[in-house]
């Protein structure tokens, strides 16, 4: 064993005390006497509160919108009128132009080239 | 007699007393660690004391299947890092290199806590606050690699490094005393 080895060893085996251990545990009783009580925070559970309920509404909404988006793509829900009338505003032919794209049925083909086109 | 199990069972429902027994068996432990790393017995008698209103405030939050000693040494280990930064860097005492010398030369020595602080002063001057606490631990503390590794929130090879260091700082110094 080297030198630095037997002074380590021997440190490990030695500690140090306190002068007067009572002194410092009373001074430390003491000083949590002295403490303020814990208070409970009212603003805390509030705000979890109002996040929740606004997470929830969120995600309600969320999924409302889901349904919503969806109900016009499927066939026989369209409500529109096919064929636009003659003299028929601009907004009136664009909805017919909806309608026919609505109940147009689609190959799987078409399907996969749409999936496809952007890559 | 108690197990500490239930002293802590006691001192989460806000028992004072039960506190009081938590103090008494494990304030030597924590003024021993501070010592060691701030070399000054008033300054580790504060952090005893920082430590252990720490301990009472978040009782609550110590988790029982963790060792009690692991957990109180973790927060004394940040107290004593946060008081290093404070602090003006520790230097050895013109005294200290004699302490020392008489600690070498004397194999049934006995030291007093300035003694201790002199020694610490001269063997760990250069290291980092880190590498320090890692010496200390598991060098001066006798504490395993795993518990270190709790206590610090290194891992094992930042542990290992860290230690290696230090101790290879260690051994120069002590060379350069003529003491290897």
């Amino acid at each position: 064993m080297n030198k630095t080895d037997d002074i380590l060893e021997r440190l490990k085996g030695q500690q140090p005390s306190i002068d007067n251990p009572d002194e410092l545990t009373e001074q430390i009783m003491a000083k949590l006497d002295s403490l303020p009580a814990k208070k409970e925070s009212v603003l805390l559970p509030l705000v979890r509160t109002v996040l929740s309920l606004a997470a929830m509404w969120i995600i309600g909404f969320f999924i409302y919108l889901q349904f919503e988006g969806s109900a016009p793509l499927e066939a026989g829900n369209c409500m529109l009128s096919e064929v636009p009338r003659s003299g028929a505003t601009l907004r009136e032919v664009y909805k017919s132009r909806l309608c026919q794209e609505c109940k147009k049925t689609i190959s799987y083909t078409k399907i996969r080239s749409k999936l496809y086109e952007n890559k | 007699m108690q197990t500490e199990t239930d002293i802590i069972i006691k001192c989460k429902s806000g028992n004072k007393e039960a506190f009081r027994e938590i103090v008494q068996r494990h304030q030597r432990l924590v003024f021993s660690l501070a010592l060691k790393m701030l070399c000054d017995e008033e300054e580790a008698k504060d952090i005893v004391q920082e430590t252990f209103i720490r301990v009472w405030q978040n009782i609550e939050d110590y988790d029982s299947k963790r060792p009690f000693v692991t957990w109180l040494y973790t927060i004394a280990s940040r107290l004593c890092l946060d008081r290093l930064k404070q602090m003006k860097r520790i230097l050895p005492l013109p005294t200290d290199e004699r302490v020392l010398q008489s600690f070498a030369s004397d194999s049934q020595k006995t030291l007093e806590n300035r003694e201790w602080a002199a020694i610490v002063r001269m063997l760990a001057e250069g290291l980092s606050p880190k590498q320090k606490l890692v010496f200390t631990l598991s060098q001066l503390e006798g504490l395993q690699s795993s518990e270190v590794e709790q206590i610090t929130g290194l891992d094992a090879k930042q542990v290992k490094s860290n230690l290696y260091v230090a101790r290879q700082t260690i051994r120069e110094r002590l060379k350069h005393l003529s003491y290897e």
